[in-house]
């Protein structure tokens, strides 16, 4: 379909061009006006006493909480959080809170708390670490950094220096001088003893019955079986 | 003996009774035992002359006084061997030489010994041993293995673990 050409309509002291300038201008009062009015109402309406109790209800609603469970569970703060990676502002905020020594009081914080004691029980009492100790104990990655270690020259200086101090000398000494230890030699002292003496005794029997027989065969005396034994085989 | 036994009741007499008679001990076990108490009653004996002799070495004595510290120290061993076997006898039965050796010295009853017989058995050892060791060798022939001064105190020696069964 052809269009049709508008005839140019001459205008000689350039209306149409003020005409739009003013149309523009009143355009551009009309909306600053409407965004005055606008501002002017919402600081009204929040400065309205029963706003504060409103969003009260509002935030205490059900709504609400499902609102912000949405919110959560949606691509919302994923995307928040790759955006805030991103633009680096998660590194600006981390070096900000360093530099305020955030760290260092949440660091003293945690350590003078109970939760950090709570967290070590809990870590230490849960059977998935005893599991993971026994596993990291039994693999060959174990073997090789005890191996390393063992050859390397902080086994050698740590051996060197403990012999060289007093310390091992005086766990020595109290091992040594525990009533365990003394027992157990004094018990074996006198089990040695015991058994030195009841083999001697043993020995010596032997030889009564064995020389009072060379003597009975000297005197020509028979004795009759009541004669005892050195083992205790006879009777009087 | 009996009136030793009624008078003084013995841990061993009061030792349950095991099956089997006795056992007497005989001269080889008897003499090891002896040799062992006169290592232990010797020792002693001469650690301390050696420092009674110490301290006269130092201080200067007349010679009769000499002669009364001798016959002192004579007297001293002579307690001290009649103290020794006479305590160990009339008390446990064995000397230390006896534990050793496993034996024990209780009255033909079976009940411990009085410390006078004890006394009496130690006379009877030295009469024996002196005449050539006359009263010993009686162990060799004697049924229940006995020696001079076991007749004369009328005790017998056994093994320790039968003591209460003589």
């Amino acid at each position: 379909m052809m269009r049709m050409a508008t005839p140019r309509v001459p205008d000689p002291l350039g209306l149409r061009a003020w005409g739009r300038r003013a149309g523009r201008q009143a355009a551009a009062g009309a909306a600053d006006a409407a965004g005055r009015g606008g501002v002017a109402i919402l600081e009204r309406a929040l400065a309205w006493r029963y706003t504060e109790e409103g969003l009260d209800v509002l935030l205490g609603s059900p709504a609400a909480e499902r609102a912000v469970r949405t919110l959560a569970d949606g691509p919302l703060p994923d995307l928040a959080v790759r955006a805030l990676v991103r633009h680096g502002i998660a590194g600006r905020v981390a070096e900000e809170l360093l530099a305020e020594g955030v760290a260092a009081q949440l660091a003293e914080r945690l350590l003078a708390g109970p939760e950090l004691d709570a967290v070590v029980c809990a870590v230490v009492d849960d059977p998935r670490t005893h599991r993971l100790l026994v596993r990291l104990l039994e693999s060959e990655g174990m073997d090789r950094l005890v191996a390393e270690v063992l050859e390397s020259r902080l086994a050698d200086a740590a051996v060197t220096r403990l012999l060289a101090g007093d310390e091992l000398w005086r766990v020595v000494g109290a091992v040594v001088g525990s009533e365990t230890v003394t027992g157990a030699i004094t018990r074996q002292g006198a089990g040695l003893a015991d058994q030195v003496a009841g083999e001697l005794g043993e020995r010596s029997r032997r030889a009564d019955a064995r020389l009072e027989r060379a003597v009975g065969r000297l005197l020509h005396r028979r004795r009759d079986g009541a004669r005892p034994t050195a083992a205790g085989d006879g009777s009087p | 003996m009996s009136a030793v036994a009624g008078s003084r009741p013995s841990p061993r007499a009061a030792a349950p009774p095991a099956a089997g008679a006795p056992t007497y001990i005989g001269l080889v076990t008897r003499a090891i035992a002896f040799a062992v108490d006169a290592a232990i009653l010797n020792g002693v004996a001469i650690v301390v002359a050696a420092g009674v002799t110490l301290v006269l070495s130092v201080v200067s004595v007349s010679g009769d006084l000499e002669a009364w510290i001798a016959a002192a120290g004579g007297a001293a061993y002579l307690l001290w061997s009649v103290g020794y076997f006479a305590t160990f006898w009339s008390t446990t039965g064995q000397t230390p030489g006896n534990r050793l050796m496993r034996i024990r010295v209780v009255a033909a009853s079976g009940d411990a010994i009085r410390p006078r017989r004890a006394v009496l058995r130690f006379a009877a050892l030295a009469v024996g041993a002196a005449a050539l060791l006359a009263g010993i060798w009686l162990i060799l022939i004697d049924e229940r293995r006995r020696a001079l001064h076991d007749f004369v105190a009328r005790t017998v020696v056994v093994d320790e673990r039968q003591a209460g069964r003589v």
